[in-house]
């Protein structure tokens, strides 16, 4: 038998390359073609991820490929030009060539592409892991290597399919094994690599696991039954929920206390237990509060939610920012007076023009002013104050007492639902939303920013800042 | 009503709404009870080391100490750890598994409560541990 020549055996195996390699082009087409279906058929935005895992899958057998074949073309052209300039069949050794050549263009056109498609895999937050029907892994994005580390997303193994969770795993198998297009959805709980066990650090009971979802899905139009595997970590829904459970939790409190007193005492006025004139209108006295504290509650959670949906609208108006604050004080002076606290008006500024919905403005000073006056002790100091920020374009307003101060830990929530200040409810009365409501109010409708300064048993400054109104820029 | 042959049982109402608490003790004593009033759960275990109660209601929800941590507290103590404590709850506010029986609350009432309702449930509670003492004596 004669050994063929080397140039022989250049050809003969470019021939075999371009062959392979189209019908690797022909898997990567399959996979754009069915790109659209996946996605309609997952749904979300991970549809396209899960489309880029099944071409970058491709992807990965192409491009070992054309980095294996591509040298060998180049150095079989070479060759080949070696026998043309020999004159052995000049012209068909010159189309081969430029067959060759455009075969080297199609193939790095299509590396790009995908290339970019493994970018936007590696992009997503979520885990992609992409499982053949022997529970191989075929291609496994960025995110799912940080979760289950280099070894457990070695293609051609089984370790990913290994790392999951039980009843994933079992989902899995029975996705394969079902028709294109199933789809099942499994939670559980896993410990990422990162604090998993390694030879250095066993694993320890008291690794952290973190909740999550797995959305596994029977690609549709693969040449083999492929599954997507999406992971995704669900630890900020379950804070989420958590803190959607906390503030239901609050307002079913908020709203039966003053529920319970209702309740109570009307029972007992119905029984005649409150034979004592004095009790009688002690219990009328109770219920009308109640009532009107139930009423304060559902106000300020409606006002709250219609601006944080967006549903609000504001009134804007051009506002005489000093004007307001001195009606504000005017309304508030009788309850001032009541418990002998001195009230007065410091004005920095005239003529501070905003833009603003006076009845919502109103509310936030009238806010702060009340909650100054209920604050200080009897005999006490409460002052507002209207100034300019000039650098900020601004006008500030600030109320000051001396009252009882707010503790440095309580500051960051003092703005939240339902907060109120350890201590603070045996001396005044409130639904906890005020100030949540004044925060939107000036920070969500006008654009503005409140906070407080506050120093335990000398009192405090609450102040609020919106934009002054800009020359030319008027009210519509 | 009371057993107006022994003394009155000394009840202590805990809850930091000052409208509550009063209706409560206004019931209570018109039901022939004894009563007792704190704010909070730190005015509440002084008065529980003092003053020879026979049963605590608290609220649940109070900032500072909860109900629980009072509960928490009662139990860890071998006098205060005998007397029945019955917890005013928002409904729908769920004790965790084993909560209740952990740091022994023995009845939990649901809020809005009818005051009426809320008798008859202390009553019950003072008769099974009168029963209680009775059988440890003879035991």
């Amino acid at each position: 038998m004669t050994r063929p020549r080397p140039s022989q055996l250049e050809t003969s195996n470019t021939s075999r390359a371009v062959v392979v390699v189209s019908s690797s082009l022909l898997a990567g087409a399959v996979a754009a073609v069915i790109a659209p279906v996946t996605i309609q058929q997952l749904g979300t935005d991970l549809g396209i991820a899960c489309t880029a895992a099944l071409s970058s899958a491709v992807a990965v057998g192409l491009s070992r490929l054309v980095s294996r074949s591509a040298p060998r073309i180049n150095e079989s052209s070479v060759s080949l030009a070696d026998q043309t300039s020999r004159g052995v069949h000049g012209s068909m050794v010159a189309h081969s060539s430029i067959e060759s050549a455009e075969s080297v263009l199609r193939m790095k056109a299509m590396e790009l592409r995908l290339d970019e498609r493994t970018r936007l895999l590696d992009g997503q937050s979520d885990a992609v892991v992409l499982v053949d029907a022997h529970g191989e892994t075929r291609h496994a994005n960025l995110a799912a290597k940080q979760w289950f580390g280099e070894r457990g997303t070695t293609l051609g193994t089984s370790a990913f399919i290994k790392a999951l969770p039980e009843a994933a795993r079992r989902a899995v198998t029975g996705v394969v094994a079902s028709a294109c297009g199933e789809r099942r959805r499994v939670e559980g709980e896993l410990v990422p690599v990162a604090t998993c066990d390694t030879k250095d650090s066993p694993r320890s009971t008291e690794t952290k696991k973190t909740p999550v979802s797995m959305h596994i899905t029977h690609l549709a139009g693969a040449a083999e039954p492929l599954v997507a595997v999406v992971l995704r970590d669900l630890t900020a829904e379950r804070e989420a929920d958590r803190l959607k459970a906390d503030f239901i939790a609050k307002v079913n409190h908020e709203l039966r206390t003053p529920l319970s007193s209702l309740r109570a005492y009307a029972e007992m006025l119905g029984d005649g237990e409150l034979a004592d004139e004095s009790e009688r209108a002690h219990a009328a006295r109770v219920i009308i509060e109640s009532t009107e504290r139930l009423s304060a509650l559902v106000d300020g959670m409606l006002d709250i939610s219609a601006i944080e949906s967006g549903m609000a609208r504001a009134d804007f108006v051009s506002c005489d920012i000093a004007s307001l604050c001195a009606e504000c004080v005017t309304e508030q002076r009788l309850s001032a007076a009541a418990r002998r606290i001195e009230l007065h008006v410091k004005q920095r500024t005239t003529g501070a023009m905003a833009l603003a919905d006076r009845t919502l403005l109103k509310q936030v000073v009238l806010n702060l002013l009340s909650n100054a006056i209920k604050y200080t002790p009897e005999s006490g100091r409460v002052e507002i104050e209207v100034d300019l920020d000039n650098l900020a374009r601004s006008v500030v307003v600030s109320v000051r007492d001396n009252g009882l101060g707010i503790p440095i830990h309580a500051i960051p929530r003092l703005f939240g639902k339902f907060y109120r200040v350890a201590g603070h409810e045996k001396v005044a009365k409130g639904t906890g939303l005020g100030l949540n409501l004044c925060r939107n109010i000036v920070e969500e409708l006008h654009g503005g920013q409140i906070g407080v300064e506050s120093q335990v048993g000398e009192g405090s400054r609450f102040w609020f800042a919106i934009p002054l109104e800009q020359a030319g820029r008027k009210a519509a | 009503m009371q057993d107006t042959h022994s003394k009155p049982a000394r009840i202590l109402v805990v809850d930091d709404e000052a409208h509550i608490v009063h209706v409560v003790a206004l019931k209570l004593r018109n039901a022939g009870f004894q009563v007792e009033t704190a704010g909070d759960g730190d005015e509440a275990l002084t008065l529980l080391q003092s003053r020879g109660i026979d049963l605590v209601v608290t609220d649940l929800q109070m900032p500072m100490m909860s109900g629980i941590e009072l509960a928490r507290a009662m139990s860890k103590d071998a006098v205060l750890a005998n007397i029945p404590v019955l917890m005013l709850t928002a409904r729908g506010h769920l004790l965790r598994d084993g909560e209740a029986d952990s740091v022994h609350i023995a009845r939990v009432v649901h809020k809005p409560f009818s005051p009426r309702a809320l008798v008859a449930e202390i009553e019950q509670l003072l008769a099974s541990q009168r029963d209680r003492d009775t059988h440890r004596r003879v035991a």
